[in-house]
């Protein structure tokens, strides 16, 4: 009698575990009025136009765009002519590399970010240590482990290819002359390269950077048209809205459950929100150091650095005038953002693994699961707090997540290189 | 009876206007306004002896834009010119400040002064603490609202 009782009771316990852990909890009849709102202001619906760059007088022009898509594809553009944007940024991949470390002429120090969507935030980097994505496009193109070339080499390309040298006299007007020799120079390469930067004369250097910032302009006026796509999130959503009856044929119980998840209990829509699913701002989620590498400062260097940025909003190379650069002049620089890291959109997140800014975290799975626990953080303190979500929401917010992905808005013919 | 329809229509007002202001003024009163997202304005009495009116250049008030207001300061007498305002602001509940670091750039008109820089990038509530200097005195005001 006495095993008999043990046995229901290890079994009620069972089935108790059981449930609390893969049983949902029926959903609320209806969104509120409030989580109605907070929907809609969630949904490409409610995606504003491109906002102006006013530090970049070529942003919009298509002719600019068209320059750009070339030089975008270009392998010319780097030290070992084999690596060009679209070699870590490749369209087929949501503009990601699919890899935790960008690998360009060598491996990176940070995972490749998408750049879908990317043209409507006013910083850029993952600690936003630039303030255009026009500025940010040179950035790489210097760097030893990605182009590894020089703003000579690049602005010598731009004026001894005839259609390019076409294209940008079109946009810009006359290509002043860049010198043959020497062959390679910058202000931040190695010692050689800075040596023979520092030969030139001054009209020599202010020429070489007038040509390398309007190479970053045109590169970028090509990346604004990266526009994510609707998916089945926005048809759910504008159903919702225009009290549809259809809204529960576009979405399983499960989705509904992660989405009610997503702007509820689990916080999600703290830091995802708008229609791009980000505020573009920076936060200390507690994510592990990069392996091999010191604790990363984040938003905290990285503010400094795009103040010191001779490619800044103020900079001499910027179409901007002071009271345009609102967000380097009122940018903030506290030690909160000490570890501090741009939060991604959510668009297409499922086919943008891994994630976090070192591709730290493998999979989506492990991503809630990492917010779930939010772990201390090694530098600062991480800003989310523990979940406590029980498994069958893990996997709802998961189902949830998954439904954010939708092919571009962007037309074909920008996501293939030039076709001649 | 009217106590009952005035007490109705706060409510009402309260709950189609989504910001609500509280502050506290030296003596630590609170002072509570009510203001729209839609017509992010605010208007508060300071003490018996300033009033400020905070209006947001930016209407609707929504996150993740970037935007000015305009704080004006008077008295009895009229606009108060050459104040020294500072502010700060962040969400208490995340235990965090604003993403930017507003800040008073002019007195664009008499009194009425220019705050550039104003990001709000999350949805919740929010706090800005106003620390107002005029003629030695100072005057700190806490603005409450939610997004």
């Amino acid at each position: 009698m006495n095993k008999g009782f043990l046995k229901v009771g290890l079994l009620s316990v069972f089935m108790s575990l059981a449930a609390w852990n893969y049983f949902s909890i029926p959903l609320q009849p209806d969104w509120t009025y409030e989580q109605r709102q907070l929907l809609t202001s969630l949904s490409l619906s409610a995606l504003s136009e491109l906002p102006v760059d006013p530090s970049n007088e070529v942003a919009d022009s298509e002719l600019a765009a068209e320059l750009g898509h070339r030089l975008y594809f270009d392998t010319r553009l780097s030290g070992n002519g084999s690596v060009s944007c679209a070699s870590c940024h490749k369209p087929e991949l949501m503009f990601t590399d699919g890899l935790p470390l960008a690998v360009g002429t060598d491996i990176g120090t940070r995972h490749t970010p998408s750049l879908v969507g990317v043209s409507y935030s006013p910083w850029f980097y993952w600690d936003g240590r630039k303030d255009s994505q026009w500025s940010q496009a040179l950035a790489p193109l210097e760097s030893s482990h990605e182009h590894n070339t020089d703003r000579l080499r690049i602005a010598r390309t731009v004026a001894e290819d005839d259609r390019y040298r076409d294209l940008y006299e079109s946009i810009f007007g006359s290509i002043l002359t860049i010198p043959l020799e020497p062959f390679s120079a910058t202000p931040l390469g190695n010692e050689s390269q800075q040596t023979a930067w520092m030969e030139l004369s001054h009209s020599q250097q202010k020429n070489i950077n007038q040509v390398f910032s309007n190479v970053g302009k045109v590169i970028a006026a090509y990346q604004r048209k990266i526009i994510p796509g609707r998916s089945r999130f926005d048809e759910y959503i504008d159903a919702l809205k225009l009290s549809s009856t259809n809204e529960n044929e576009i979405y399983s119980s499960s989705e509904i459950a992660g989405l009610a998840l997503f702007i509820g209990e689990a916080q999600c829509v703290t830091c995802h929100n708008g229609p791009l699913l980000t505020n573009n701002e920076f936060h200390n989620t507690g994510v592990l150091a990069i392996s091999g590498q010191l604790p990363s400062m984040g938003r905290y260097d990285g503010v400094r650095a795009a103040r010191e940025d001779p490619f800044n909003c103020l900079g001499l190379y910027s179409g901007a005038n002071r009271s345009e650069c609102i967000e380097l002049r009122f940018a903030r620089d506290n030690n909160e953002l000490v570890g501090a890291q741009k939060t991604p959109t959510l668009r297409n997140i499922a086919d943008t693994a891994p994630y976090m800014h070192g591709g730290q975290i493998t999979t989506l799975t492990q991503v809630i699961e990492h917010y779930n626990e939010a772990p201390v953080s090694m530098l600062n303190h991480n800003e989310a707090k523990p979940l406590e979500l029980r498994p069958v929401q893990l996997r709802q917010l998961e189902d949830f997540l998954l439904t954010l992905s939708a092919p571009l808005a962007t037309e074909e013919h920008w996501l293939l290189p030039p076709a001649n | 009876m009217i106590s009952v329809l005035v007490y109705r229509f706060l409510i009402m007002l309260r709950r189609s206007l989504r910001l609500v202001i509280s502050s506290t003024v030296l003596s630590l009163l609170p002072v509570i306004a009510v203001v729209g997202s839609e017509n992010p304005d605010f208007e508060l009495e300071a003490g018996n002896e300033f009033y400020l009116h905070l209006h947001s250049q930016l209407q609707p008030l929504v996150i993740n834009q970037i935007h000015s207001w305009h704080l004006e300061l008077s008295n009895g007498t009229g606009a108060v010119q050459g104040a020294s305002i500072d502010l700060i602001g962040g969400m208490p509940e995340h235990d965090h400040g604003l993403p930017t670091q507003p800040k008073v750039t002019a007195e664009i008109r008499p009194g009425v002064y220019l705050i550039e820089g104003i990001r709000f990038h999350m949805p919740g509530a929010w706090q800005m603490l106003f620390s107002i200097e005029v003629n030695g005195q100072t005057t700190n005001a806490t603005l409450d609202f939610h997004l």
